[in-house]
């Protein structure tokens, strides 16, 4: 027989089950526009029955329901989707972060519309042209000196522009850096809460939540991976390196390198390796300040190098309408403070190399003649580890020919015919350390090809070879100096300026060819003034001359496939990170599908859980009459 | 699907920000006319669209180059015209004093007033050589222009009837140089658009003859020789038939021979001033006798004992006119005539060359403005925005931003909570 109020507590059970359901909808509506909320249900289960099968149960029919109790409030969540999400917005923020970049980089250069190093290449082309037309003109010398301060300060601006937005992304790394390190703090402290609950049996599904959303937040600056497989220590990867482990985590430090500019670097504490990065905002910043925007600052360089060398070596041959020779149109500083090229590479106080840039032989060939010799040359490429190049030439092959083999076997050096059509070798940007960008390596011949037939070294085999590792290599060179350039000093686009000479006296603009006077060696008087020979040289060697610029024939193939290169690279970031915007919305209106509030939903239940409640208070309504009637009314 | 109120705002925000984004872009393409304002719009058009700027920025300037260059060569037919009508009145009196007519009692005064009148015209012919063009400067000099390229050598003497004092022209030295001004007309082409003095005010063709024996001689080392400013290798070893054989086998209007004391002449084939030069310390010509060994620059750096001839055109009007006052018939009826004929066939066929090159300019220009105008319908086709389909799409897109804001207006709405009490 069961107590006399023992419906009052079934109802009673009933009631406070139901408001707990209610005051769960009313969270569930609360945060209907929490982004990182997850709906909570509430689980209502029938409470434990009487009898228990005992010798002491009633003797009734049973078992008797003794209403119901919240056995659990749960979360409503897709793990899966969760990593799906994680993983895209990886992805996500690595392509955007790059397209960011990129598109500044775009509106650096200003192609193809604006105001370019391109425009104001054609403008100094124009000049020279119109130079060549009046070389006795001061006003259109005036012109050339103003439009080449034009393309000048124009490399200029674009260097210092690309440099900024390098220091951009370092200091945009040390950021996200920083947050990353306080996000995996976060995640230690709510482990370390989370476990704490689970341990009393309780679910701390808001704390899972904010869980979940330091993870979310945390996948977008790196590559992470999270294991729940050991339920009391949940695991986040970097990689394969263990981040947080349940309340413990590997310490990161940001650490900057003074060799390197002070770029700043993620290392680990403990192990002092560096954190290996695949994806995610952090490794897009750190591959747009360590690769791609270097590469665009090496094009600037290795744009202004050939340019200001092409203009130079034209320039030097010629002269200005008041007899002056052998002067250069740019200056630009050089590596080595002496005239030999010799450098101190490791700041020691000796100098330990000699660095050329480009190096012209004393004859003039014929490119189309076979050269009648035969030999091996050897170049070592400019990777760091000399790695030695054989290009050898044989006695049909036409000067054209070896030309074409050397620059095909991308050996670090760029051969062509000058304006005399001598034999031109230039150094090319270094693969891996721009600090050797523009260093001649090595020039080695078994034979006599860059010996008696050009007349760039001395002497043939190993003895007569150039190396840059020593110094005063410069003496085995047959040519004179003034047919050597020296080895630019870094950043070189922000170093040119044009020459004090012409600055200062545009009758110093050589314009016209010279002649051969007394029999000497050399040009050594002007033609008359109105020749401007030499004026259309330079504008040749500034269009379509094949004068070699890093393997491209001229300058304007070299630009166009800069920015062509520039152009694909951002498009394809712009593709990748729409793509996966998409697929990013794609996920999360599945998990919110899953696990979003829906308000319809809500109010359903709502009203069912409050007809329940309403129904259980109308059972105690009940059970008190049925007192009412046993304590009252049975007294008479 | 389950969806959530959360869902459908989202997507409707989503939907919208996009069309936003389109519209803006549609909108931009069309204030600004153009389809790519960065590379990676399309990496290809752009380099493409580069490629076009740059080549139409060059057509222009190929396009300034022409016209100078076809003003400088129509001013110096103008000048080579007026040569021509000069030479030819010269040529009738010249035909006029051979034939005889004016001899008799008064010819030989008749024939000082022909020299008087010559005289004239050789004063004319010295000023049109000297022609300067619109800045002032000398259009028949080459390259020289701080000096006149043609100088007068004058001596002053008493005139025939021993009266007075009057200045008599005994010579016209060239003071100018062989360059050739160069217009660049297209990528690697040029085009001469002067032609120096020594060439087009030339009578007769210039000859230099050595006199040494060369038989035994043989080049010392490779070197190399200028012949009007053509330069040409001789190696070494190189015997007197190899250099002859170098010499005509250069392009140049110059042929050289071996003469029968083993000795080498040189003979321009067309009248015009020969020039010679080792340069680079070379001594060939200078080996083969035929410039002095420590002459100056050409001209005038024959050798003393090599034999030269050739009459510039002053030359031969020069001694047309010492013939007419002395009166020597059979040399005005012979060498005199003839060389007239032959400088006047000179600048007649300078002034065809001048002609031709005009033609030419002209040619390259029309091709030029094909160029140009292909070349700027490429880069409209490139660049430019197509405004109807432009305007269709903003249209389009804009409908469809009213059907989402409108449809959204009517989904975020409605709740059961509406339909609560």
């Amino acid at each position: 027989m069961g107590s006399t109020f023992s419906g009052l507590e079934v109802s009673k059970r009933g009631l406070s089950a139901h408001q707990q359901a209610l005051n769960t909808t009313g969270h569930n509506v609360a945060n209907a526009d929490n982004k990182n909320y997850t709906r909570q249900r509430v689980t209502i289960g029938a409470a434990d029955p009487i009898y228990d099968a005992t010798f002491n149960r009633a003797n009734v029919a049973g078992q008797i329901g003794q209403g119901s109790v919240v056995t659990q409030i749960e979360r409503i969540k897709d793990n899966f989707i969760d990593e799906r999400i994680n993983e895209t917005n990886t992805e996500k923020n690595y392509w955007g972060v790059k397209q960011e970049y990129l598109s500044q980089t775009e509106v650096i250069f200003g192609e193809p519309g604006g105001n370019t190093i391109r425009t104001q290449m054609d403008q100094v082309w124009s000049a020279f042209q119109e130079l060549g037309n009046y070389p006795d003109e001061s006003a259109h010398r005036a012109v050339v000196k103003e439009k080449a301060n034009g393309l000048v300060s124009r490399l200029d601006d674009t260097y210092k522009k690309l440099a900024f937005l390098k220091d951009q992304a370092n200091r945009d790394f040390e950021t996200k850096s920083n947050q990353l390190i306080s996000l995996s703090e976060s995640i230690r402290i709510l482990n370390e809460k989370i476990l704490k609950s689970e341990t009393v049996g309780d679910t701390p599904n808001d704390l899972y939540d904010r869980r979940d959303k330091a993870i979310g937040e945390l996948a977008g600056l790196v590559d992470i991976t999270v294991s729940r497989s050991d339920k009391d220590e949940f695991m986040v990867y970097i990689g394969q390196q263990i981040l947080v482990q349940g309340g413990k985590k590997n310490e990161i430090k940001i650490v900057g390198d003074a060799e390197r500019d002070g770029k700043l670097d993620l290392f680990w504490k403990d192990s002092g390796d560096r954190v290996l990065m695949r994806s995610g905002r952090l490794q897009g910043l750190l591959e747009m300040r360590d690769y791609v925007i270097p590469e665009k600052i090496a094009q600037v360089d290795s744009f202004t190098v050939n340019m200001v060398d092409t203009v130079n070596s034209v320039h030097r041959d010629g002269f200005g309408m008041n007899g002056k020779t052998n002067l250069n149109f740019f200056e630009i500083k050089t590596l080595s403070n002496n005239s030999m090229g010799e450098f101190d590479s490791n700041g020691d106080g000796i100098n330990d190399m000699t660095a050329i840039f480009r190096v012209t032989g004393k004859t003039s060939l014929e490119k189309d003649r076979p050269i009648g010799i035969a030999g091996t040359l050897t170049f070592h490429k400019n990777d760091g580890n000399n790695t030695p190049v054989y290009v050898s030439y044989s006695k049909d092959d036409t000067v054209g020919q070896v030309i074409s083999r050397i620059n095909n076997s991308r050996v670090g050096i760029n051969a062509s015919l000058s304006h005399d059509s001598q034999l031109t070798l230039k150094a090319t940007l270094s693969e891996d350390n721009p600090k050797m960008n523009f260093v001649i390596q090595h020039l080695e011949d078994s034979g006599q090809f860059l010996v008696g037939l050009s007349g760039i070294l001395s002497g043939s085999g190993s003895a007569g070879s150039f190396d840059y590792r020593k110094t005063g290599e410069i003496n085995k060179f047959q040519t004179s100096s003034e047919d050597i350039a020296l080895t630019p000093y870094y950043n070189p686009s922000a170093r040119v300026k044009i020459s004090d000479e012409i600055q200062g006296n545009e009758l110093s603009i050589a314009a016209s060819r010279g002649k051969a006077i007394g029999g000497s060696q050399d040009y050594n008087l002007a033609n008359g003034h109105k020749d401007g020979s030499n004026a259309l040289l330079i504008a040749a060697a500034l269009r379509d001359k094949p004068v070699m610029v890093e393997y491209d024939n001229n300058f304007t193939s070299f630009y166009a496939y800069s920015i062509s290169k520039l152009g694909t690279e951002s498009r394809e970031a712009k593709q990748e990170s729409e793509t996966r915007n998409i697929l990013m919305t794609e996920y999360e209106n599945l998990r919110q599908s899953i696990s979003g509030v829906g308000l319809d939903e809500e109010m359903a239940s709502m009203v069912q859980f409050q007809q329940a409640y309403n129904a259980s208070a109308k059972m105690i309504n009940m059970q008190a009459e049925i007192l009412d009637v046993i304590i009252n009314r049975l007294v008479r | 699907m389950r969806i959530t109120g959360q869902m459908t705002s989202n997507s409707l925000v989503k939907n919208l920000n996009r069309h936003q984004a389109d519209l803006d872009e549609i909108q931009t393409q069309i204030g600004t006319g153009l389809k790519i304002r960065k590379p990676s719009d399309d990496p290809g058009l752009a380099t493409n669209q580069m490629y076009f700027r740059t080549r139409l920025h060059e057509l222009e300037q190929f396009g300034r180059n022409l016209d100078d260059g076809k003003a400088r060569l129509d001013q110096t037919d103008g000048a080579l015209s007026v040569a021509t009508d000069i030479l030819q009145r010269v040529r009738v009196l010249t035909v006029q004093a051979a034939n005889g007519i004016y001899q008799g009692d008064k010819g030989f005064e008749l024939e000082a007033a022909i020299g008087k009148e010559i005289d004239q015209h050789l004063r004319a012919l010295i000023e049109i050589a000297n022609s300067r063009d619109a800045t002032g400067k000398f259009i028949f000099g080459g390259h020289t222009i701080d000096k006149a390229p043609f100088e007068v050598i004058e001596t002053k003497e008493k005139n025939l009837k021993g009266l007075g004092i009057q200045e008599r022209i005994v010579g016209v030295e060239y003071r100018g140089d062989i360059g050739e001004q160069i217009r660049e007309i297209d990528r690697g082409e040029y085009i001469g658009v002067t032609v120096p003095g020594n060439r087009v005010f030339w009578g007769t063709n210039t000859s230099v003859t050595a006199s040494k024996d060369l038989t035994e001689y043989s080049v010392p080392s490779d070197q190399r020789i200028k012949i009007n400013g053509v330069e040409i290798s001789i190696a070494a070893g190189d015997k007197l038939d190899d250099v002859i054989d170098k010499i005509n086998s250069s392009p140049l209007d110059v042929k050289a021979s071996r003469l029968g004391n083993n000795n080498i002449s040189l003979t321009t084939t067309n009248p015009h001033q020969m020039w010679l030069e080792d340069i680079e310390g070379g001594t060939v010509l200078k080996d083969l006798g035929l410039i002095e060994p420590n002459s100056s620059e050409p001209p005038g750096n024959f050798s003393r004992s090599a034999t030269v001839t050739g009459l510039s055109i002053f030359d031969v009007l020069i001694q047309l006119k010492n013939d007419l006052t002395s009166g020597d018939q059979e040399k005005i009826s012979g060498k005199d005539l003839g060389d007239i004929d032959l400088a006047l066939e000179n600048i007649l066929r300078h002034r065809s060359a001048v002609g031709a090159k005009v033609n030419r300019i002209e040619h390259h220009a029309q091709r030029m403005d094909f160029d140009r105008t292909f070349m700027t319908e490429l880069l409209a086709k490139n660049e430019s925005v197509d405004l109807p389909e432009a305007i269709m799409n903003l249209k389009w897109l804009e409908s469809v931003h009213n059907y989402a804001l409108n449809i959204g207006s009517r989904i975020i709405r409605p709740t059961l909570m509406d339909f609560l009490r």
